[in-house]
C-alpha cells in the first residue's frame, strides 16, 4: 500500500507530492488541474517495468492511435507525458509502499527519459541481455560492443530502481519496424487496474474476473455490491453468448438477464468490485468514480468498497467532482471502526499544482459548515 | 450551503445574524474586499478553522479576522479563539485587536467591546440607546420584574426582541433587522467594530 507518492516533470506537474495516503483516497479539484494525470502517474509506477504503459494511458484518454515519426526533431509518442512537452527532462515517479507482511516501507522509483542522441542510443541499445536476480526480477546487462543503431531513431528509457541497489532498465524503441519493447518486462510487483469514465471492461474480461473470484469462493462480494442498487439480485453467473462469456444476473424474473442490460450503474459497480477483488494486495485507480451512479446509492457503494478493499487488501485512488460523493464517502468511513479514507484536493499554486489533504476532522468541519472542498 | 472563499480578506463571525449585520457595516464602510463568513456557532470554530485552512483559495487569504462574543468572560473567549487558531496551525495574536502572523495575518475581536462580558446584542443595544422606543422597552422589563415574571439570562437578547417588536415590520431576527436599517451603522457604538473591519480589510 502506498504511503506517499511523488512525481516530477510528468504531464501538468513540474513537481507534486501526495502524502498521508490511506486505503481509500479520493482526489478532487477543478477541471484540468491534473486529477487524471495523477492516476496515470500512479498507474505507470504500479506497472514498474513496463514502458508500454506510457502508450496505454494515452489510449485511456481516447488517444489510441500513435503517430511514429522518425528523424531528428520528430515528435515522439511520449511528448505529452512530459511537462510542457519538454522531453529533455526526465520524468521521475517515486512511491513509498508499506509492506503488509513486515510493515516495512520500501521506496521504488520509475524514471522515464527520451533518448535521441545516436551515440547514446548505440551505447545502450541492443544487443541487450537480461538475467534474472534471485527475486525473479530482471537485471539488464549491456554488451560492450555497440551494434550499429542507424535504423533506431528514438528510445524511451524506463529505469526502475528499488531503494538504491536494484536497478532494471527497459526500452521502448522507435525504428523502421515501428514500436517495440526490449527486454520483455517482468510482471508488475502487484496488480493494478485503471477504470476510466469512457471505457467499460470488455464483457469477456469481466466474466473472467468473476470466474477468478468464483474459483476462490469469493463471488458473493460482487452480488453484495450490486445489491446496493438492485436489491432483487439473487446471484450472478457466466453464460457464453455467441461465443463470448457474459455475466448474467438472476433477478428472480424466471430467466437470467445479461448484466449490461440491467443498467449502467450495475455495470459500473460490477467493474469496480471485480477490479478490487482481482487486485489483491494491489491498486485500483478509478477516474470519476461517481459516474453512472445515482447520489442516493453512493453511501452504500462506499460501504461496499470499504469492505471489499479491506478484504482483498486493495488500495483505491479515485477522482470525483461530486460533493455528494465526498460526503457519502466520509459518512461511510466515519461509521466504520477505522477511518481508512483521505480526501486530497489538487489546487493550482503559483506555476504548479499542490495537494491539500483532509483528515477526518477537517472533512467533517468542511462538510458540516458547508465549506467548499472540491 | 456551499461556502467558498471569494475574497482575500476574510472575517469569521458566529452565525447568520452577525453575518448580515457585518455585511451592513462593510457596505456602509465601502469595504468591498472583505468577505464575511458565518460559522454556524462558536463551537464550530476549531473545526471550521482547520477546514478553512485547507479550503480552495485559502492560500490567497491575506487577512483573517475572527469575531466572537465574550459571553461571561472576554479573556477565556479570547483564549478559546487562540486555541482554535493554534490547532489549525495559525498564529494567535497576543491581544485582541492586534495582528499576528502573515499570509494570513490574524486579528481577533471579542464582542461587545473587546473587554467587557456580553455579546453582540449588548453592542446593538448601545447603538439604539437614544431611540425613543428604548425607554418603553426598559419600562416593559421593569414591569415584568415587578410582577416576578422570570426573565431570560440573556436579557440583552430579550430587549432587542422587544425593541424589534416596536418597528413597523416586527418579528425580524437581528441580522434581518440590521439589513432593514433598524441598527444604524453610523452609530458611534459601532466605531470600534468599524475600525476592526477596516484593519482586516487594509
Amino acid at each position: 500500500m502506498y504511503t506517499s507518492f511523488e512525481m516530477r516533470n510528468f504531464r501538468c506537474f513540474p513537481e507534486l507530492t501526495l502524502s498521508h495516503l490511506n486505503r481509500i483516497n479520493l482526489v478532487t479539484g477543478v477541471n484540468n488541474v491534473g486529477k487524471t494525470a495523477l492516476l496515470e502517474g500512479l498507474f505507470l509506477h504500479c506497472g514498474a517495468y513496463n514502458p508500454e504503459l506510457t502508450l496505454r494511458i494515452n489510449a485511456f484518454r481516447g488517444v489510441d492511435s500513435i503517430k511514429v515519426e522518425r528523424g531528428k526533431g520528430a515528435e515522439t509518442p511520449w511528448d505529452s507525458l512530459f511537462t510542457g512537452f519538454d522531453v529533455s527532462k526526465e520524468i521521475v515517479l517515486v512511491g513509498s509502499e508499506l509492506s503488509s507482511g513486515n510493515g516495512a516501507v520500501r521506496r521504488r522509483s520509475v524514471s522515464l527519459s527520451v533518448i535521441r542522441d545516436q551515440d547514446q542510443v548505440s551505447t545502450i541499445l541492443v544487443p541487450l541481455e537480461s538475467t534474472a536476480d534471485e527475486s525473479g526480477k530482471l537485471l539488464l546487462t549491456t554488451k560492450s560492443a555497440p551494434q550499429s543503431s542507424s535504423s533506431v531513431d528514438i528510445v524511451l528509457k524506463l529505469e526502475h530502481r528499488e531503494e538504491k541497489d536494484r536497478v532494471g532498465e527497459y526500452y521502448m524503441i522507435v525504428d523502421a519496424k515501428g514500436l517495440h519493447t526490449t527486454p520483455l518486462p517482468p510482471p508488475p510487483p502487484f496488480p493494478a487496474f485503471f477504470l476510466t469514465p469512457r471505457s467499460r471492461i470488455p464483457l469477456q474480461e469481466g466474466a473472467e474476473r468473476l470466474g477468478r473470484l468464483e474459483i476462490a469462493g469469493e463471488q458473493d462480494i460482487v452480488v453484495k455490491g450490486l445489491r446496493v442498487i438492485e436489491p432483487n439480485l439473487r446471484r450472478l453467473t457466466v453464460v457464453v453468448t455467441g461465443g463470448t462469456p457474459v455475466i448474467h444476473a438472476d433477478l428472480g424474473m424466471g430467466r437470467l438477464v445479461p448484466l449490461p442490460f440491467v443498467g449502467e450503474g450495475m455495470m459500473r459497480i460490477a467493474d469496480l468490485v471485480l477490479a478490487i477483488g482481482n487486485a489483491r494486495g494491489g491498486v485500483v485507480l478509478v477516474d470519476e468514480i461517481e459516474n453512472g451512479l445515482h447520489y442516493s446509492a453512493l453511501y452504500k457503494l462506499w460501504q461496499v468498497l470499504a469492505d471489499v478493499s479491506s478484504q482483498f487488501n486493495t488500495q483505491i485512488f479515485a477522482t470525483t467532482h461530486s460533493r455528494e460523493c465526498i460526503e457519502a464517502a466520509h459518512r461511510a468511513f466515519a461509521d466504520r471502526r477505522t477511518y481508512e479514507f483521505a480526501l486530497h484536493r489538487l489546487e493550482r499554486f503559483h506555476t504548479g499544482v499542490r495537494v491539500v489533504t483532509y483528515d477526518q476532522e477537517s472533512i467533517e468541519g468542511a462538510l458540516e459548515t458547508g465549506l467548499e472542498v472540491r | 450551503m456551499n461556502l467558498k472563499i471569494e475574497k482575500d480578506r476574510l472575517v469569521l463571525v458566529e452565525g447568520k445574524d452577525e453575518e448580515l449585520l457585518f455585511e451592513v457595516f462593510t457596505h456602509h464602510l465601502g469595504l468591498d474586499n472583505l468577505q464575511i463568513m458565518g460559522i454556524a456557532g462558536k463551537d464550530n470554530l476549531p473545526k471550521v478553522l482547520k477546514a478553512l485552512t485547507k479550503s480552495p483559495g485559502f492560500v490567497n487569504v491575506i487577512s483573517l479576522g475572527i469575531v466572537r462574543d465574550a459571553d461571561s468572560d472576554p479573556k477565556s473567549s479570547f483564549q478559546s479563539v487562540c486555541s482554535a487558531l493554534q490547532q489549525a496551525g495559525l498564529t494567535c495574536p497576543t491581544a485582541v485587536l492586534t495582528f499576528a502572523g502573515h499570509n494570513p495575518r490574524v486579528m481577533v475581536m471579542i464582542l461587545p467591546d473587546a473587554q467587557s462580558s456580553g455579546e453582540l446584542e449588548d453592542l446593538c443595544l448601545r447603538a439604539i440607546e437614544n431611540d425613543p422606543a428604548i425607554s418603553c422597552v426598559e419600562k416593559y422589563f421593569r414591569c415584568l420584574t415587578k410582577k416576578n415574571i422570570p426573565l431570560s439570562r440573556k436579557l440583552p437578547k430579550a430587549k432587542i426582541q422587544a425593541f424589534l417588536a416596536s418597528r413597523l415590520e416586527p418579528g425580524k431576527r437581528l441580522g434581518e433587522a440590521a439589513q432593514a436599517g433598524y441598527f444604524p451603522p453610523q452609530e458611534p457604538a459601532f466605531s470600534q467594530l468599524h475600525q476592526f473591519l477596516r484593519d482586516v480589510a487594509s
